[in-house]
């Protein structure tokens, strides 16, 4: 099939002008760190570890599009048609994966085992609290799983990049499970840290309406019989759902201020400091689920690519 | 700008020539309303404390299944190609459906709510928040619900899509809505959460057409 | 209204330029190997043609060829097809253009009046006078405040073929006009058809009915598609 796709952009040779795209992406990603920074739930302490990454990124950013415009812009139109030709992006998820398959096993099992066998007790919840090398992860796995979701909905829409679409059905399925299972084991936590299963946590409940959230993406896209109608479908309604998650995020904070019912304080009452020996498990499981997730989008992905360019020349020989 | 008037009064039209779309849903609302007595138990006090989250979740429903039909008729009578094809900015033609359908479906809603809080026990002096929350709320409940009607609109047994798109979108307004009731019967300043609800229906007014617009356009296969 | 958005390359000419210009030499519309999937299935592939002011195309085929969706893509409603479209045209598409659908984008409940003055009024061309001459041309004069749901087919057809009667669009993309009309509104529609490619305008339009032997084809059919100019030259 041909790849038939305006390049909107030429070359920009002067860095005095910048190109109206430049200010789209800024704004896209200045939106992308405020969403992220603001719906951040997990109770890890360095919360500035993050607004580090963020200020690496920036200033990667500032030296690279501001800079040396036009490195900048040449490998970004590189990404653009590399990334964006499922040709291209099956060739190099391949190279990728076993890399990335590698990274996450290690840092997968690093994590659990340290996390849950050597790691020390908590001093109020004893050995109960070794879920979160669990619930942690699998949560910010799903909040971060629907941020994609929504960012690579907008792209879909703006750019009508089939690998986008292609990107958005190939996460929603690993984000409702890892919604699941962020609210299963909050749920089994819950019961010696509560005495009950479920109760409506604001953190629990924002989950659930996560879940929701991803459901209805799934279901979406498994309605509409044409995959490109439903690709499309299924990135404006992840567009939607994005803003929308960020409002009920503040809702249901608000719905539980008012009803104050009981929070699930992860640590206690003695606030959210986390003793760096549990902290560094919890951050090697997190990155682990992270790659994880990576390398189950890109397998989904590149079984989607095969699946929709079928009548292709070189899905042919691939196959064959 | 164009189309606006033209859609909104032809809207207005199509509701007189058959008033049961404009009827069923607030019987709808009525009806579910006079379920939960029914169902939980007469009890003044326990009625007057379910009344805020029965109401709300009682005009929610209705307002979503009032919108399945929004875009419905115009696609299979082949309306919306037409619409679609038309020169006017889709965003203006698809506000003036949404406020005829407000007029016409949300606004009964929010006139006849006084009379069932009443009957749910609510003291009248908060008979007016309940009034304003929902005169804020229910403009919003069209609009995100219409975004979900746009990308069902082409589906067979899209009903029951729509509800599983729509609901989780809506808990903001409902969380909102219910609570400025909630507030109101504590005898707090409720005004910060309506002015929330407007926040979110500004949002919703602003941006939800573009992506109606742009829902209609995928569903219709561009 | 200039749409930024249009991807069909409808850059509009100037007043000046297209007064300088022949329009049937240069071709409202230019199609480039359009090819078209749908549900697993190549409905047609590789379909150039060049479509010129005073031209009479019909889109013909069995059924499930395509004719629908060609016209969908050629009207700027279905946005999934390889290959290239360009209306080169003096204003938007969605100016030019009538659209008149496969299904007659009529609301039952209303007559055939409110029916077509909402159209109108989309279209800028609100005029209750021109309406009414419309539905009388075709065959309708006394019907115009009866709702369309007690019309019969055909006459609900004619009363979505009445905007062949109202002024203003160069551009007419019709799904099958002529069914379920009766021999003299097929004639009746024939005239219409011609006098406005004689004017100047380009029709587009998908039946089995061949206007006349001069009609331009595009035929469709099994996977592929053909032009059939062979006799267009010959009556020109």
């Amino acid at each position: 099939m041909q790849e038939s796709r305006a390049v909107h952009r030429s070359q920009t040779t002067g860095s005095a002008k910048l190109p109206g795209h430049f200010y789209l992406i800024s704004l896209v990603a200045l939106l992308a760190a405020v969403l992220t920074w603001f719906i951040w739930s997990a109770p890890v302490r360095p919360r500035t570890v993050w607004l580090g990454g963020g200020w690496v990124f920036g200033v990667a950013f500032y030296f690279g599009a501001l800079r040396y415009p036009d490195l900048y812009w040449r490998t970004l139109e590189r990404w653009y048609h590399e990334l964006g030709s499922p040709r291209y992006f099956y060739r190099f998820s391949g190279l990728w994966l076993p890399w990335l398959v590698g990274i996450a096993v290690v840092l997968c099992l690093t994590g659990l085992i340290w996390g849950l066998a050597f790691a020390p007790p908590h001093h109020e919840q004893g050995n109960s609290y070794r879920i979160i090398y669990l619930h942690v992860p699998a949560s910010s796995a799903a909040l971060m799983g629907y941020m994609a979701m929504g960012v690579a909905g907008l792209v879909a829409l703006v750019w009508r990049l089939k690998m986008a679409e292609i990107m958005i059905k190939a996460i929603a399925p690993f984000g409702a499970v890892m919604a699941a299972i962020s609210l299963i084991s909050g749920a089994i936590w819950g019961r010696p840290t509560w005495g009950t299963y479920w109760i409506w946590d604001a953190r629990l409940t924002s989950m659930l309406i996560l879940l929701f959230l991803y459901l209805g993406v799934i279901a979406l896209q498994n309605a509409i019989r044409d995959p490109r109608q439903a690709g499309r479908a299924a990135s404006l309604l992840s567009v939607v759902g994005v803003i929308n998650v960020v409002i009920v995020r503040y809702s249901v904070d608000w719905w539980q201020s008012l009803h104050q019912g009981s929070s699930m304080s992860m640590f206690g009452t003695a606030g959210s400091a986390i003793h760096p020996s549990m902290l560094a498990p919890l951050l090697l499981s997190m990155f682990g689920i992270y790659f994880l997730y990576a390398v189950t989008v890109l397998i989904r992905a590149r079984t989607e690519i095969l699946w929709r360019e079928r009548k292709s020349n070189w899905v042919r020989e691939e196959v064959s | 700008m164009k189309g606006f008037s033209a859609t909104l009064r032809r809207e207005v039209l199509l509701a007189m020539r058959s008033p049961a779309e404009v009827i069923n849903p607030l019987f709808f609302f009525v009806v579910v309303v006079s379920l939960f007595p029914l169902a939980v138990s007469p009890a003044p006090e326990l009625l007057r404390e379910m009344a805020p989250g029965v109401i709300w979740v009682a005009a929610l429903l209705a307002v979503m299944l009032s919108l399945d039909g929004l875009f419905r008729t115009d696609e299979e009578t082949g309306v919306l190609d037409q619409l679609l094809v038309a020169p006017v900015e889709l965003y203006f033609t698809v506000l003036a459906k949404i406020l005829a359908h407000w007029l016409l479906v949300g606004l009964p809603l929010v006139l006849v709510a006084p009379v069932l809080g009443y009957m749910l026990q609510l003291p009248v002096s908060v008979l007016g928040t309940l009034m304003s929350g929902l005169l804020l709320g229910t403009p919003s409940l069209m609009v995100i619900g219409a975004i979900g009607a746009s990308l069902t609109v082409g589906l067979r047994r899209g009903s029951m899509l729509l509800a599983l798109l729509v609901l989780p979108l809506y808990i903001p307004v409902l969380v909102f809505g219910a609570g400025s009731l909630g507030r109101a019967l504590e005898a707090l300043p409720v005004n910060p959460v309506l002015a929330v609800l407007g926040a979110v229906l500004a949002l919703a007014l602003s941006l939800g057409p573009f992506a109606i617009a742009l829902g209609l356009r995928i569903s219709t296969g561009d | 209204m200039n749409d930024p958005n249009d991807r069909h390359g409808n850059a509009p000419l100037s007043q000046v330029e297209l007064s300088q210009v022949d329009l049937s030499q240069v071709g409202l519309l230019q199609v480039d190997a359009l090819g078209c999937e749908r549900d697993d299935r190549t409905l047609f592939a590789g379909l150039s043609f060049t479509a010129g002011a005073g031209d009479i195309w019909q889109v013909a085929g069995p059924n499930g060829a395509g004719k629908t969706t060609l016209l969908r893509i050629l009207a700027g409603l279905f946005g999934f097809y390889d290959g290239r479209l360009r209306w080169q045209l003096p204003a938007t598409l969605r100016e030019s253009m009538l659209y008149l659908g496969h299904r007659a984008g009529l609301r039952e409940e209303l007559t055939p009046l409110e029916n077509l003055s909402w159209l109108s009024a989309l279209h800028g061309q609100k005029q209750d006078a021109a309406l009414m001459a419309a539905l009388s041309a075709v065959g309708l004069g006394g019907f115009e405040d009866l709702p369309v749901a007690h019309l019969s087919a055909g006459q609900k057809r004619r009363v979505a073929l009445a905007r062949l009667w109202l002024p203003g669009k160069p551009v007419w993309i019709l799904d099958e006009p002529f069914t379920a009309i009766d021999a003299d509104g097929v004639a009746l529609v024939e005239a219409q058809l011609r006098s406005h490619a004689a004017a100047g305008g380009l029709v587009i339009y998908t039946s089995h009915h061949q206007l006349a032997a001069d009609t331009r084809q595009i035929l469709l059919g099994q996977g592929e598609a053909r032009i059939n100019t062979a006799h267009a030259g010959a009556a020109a």
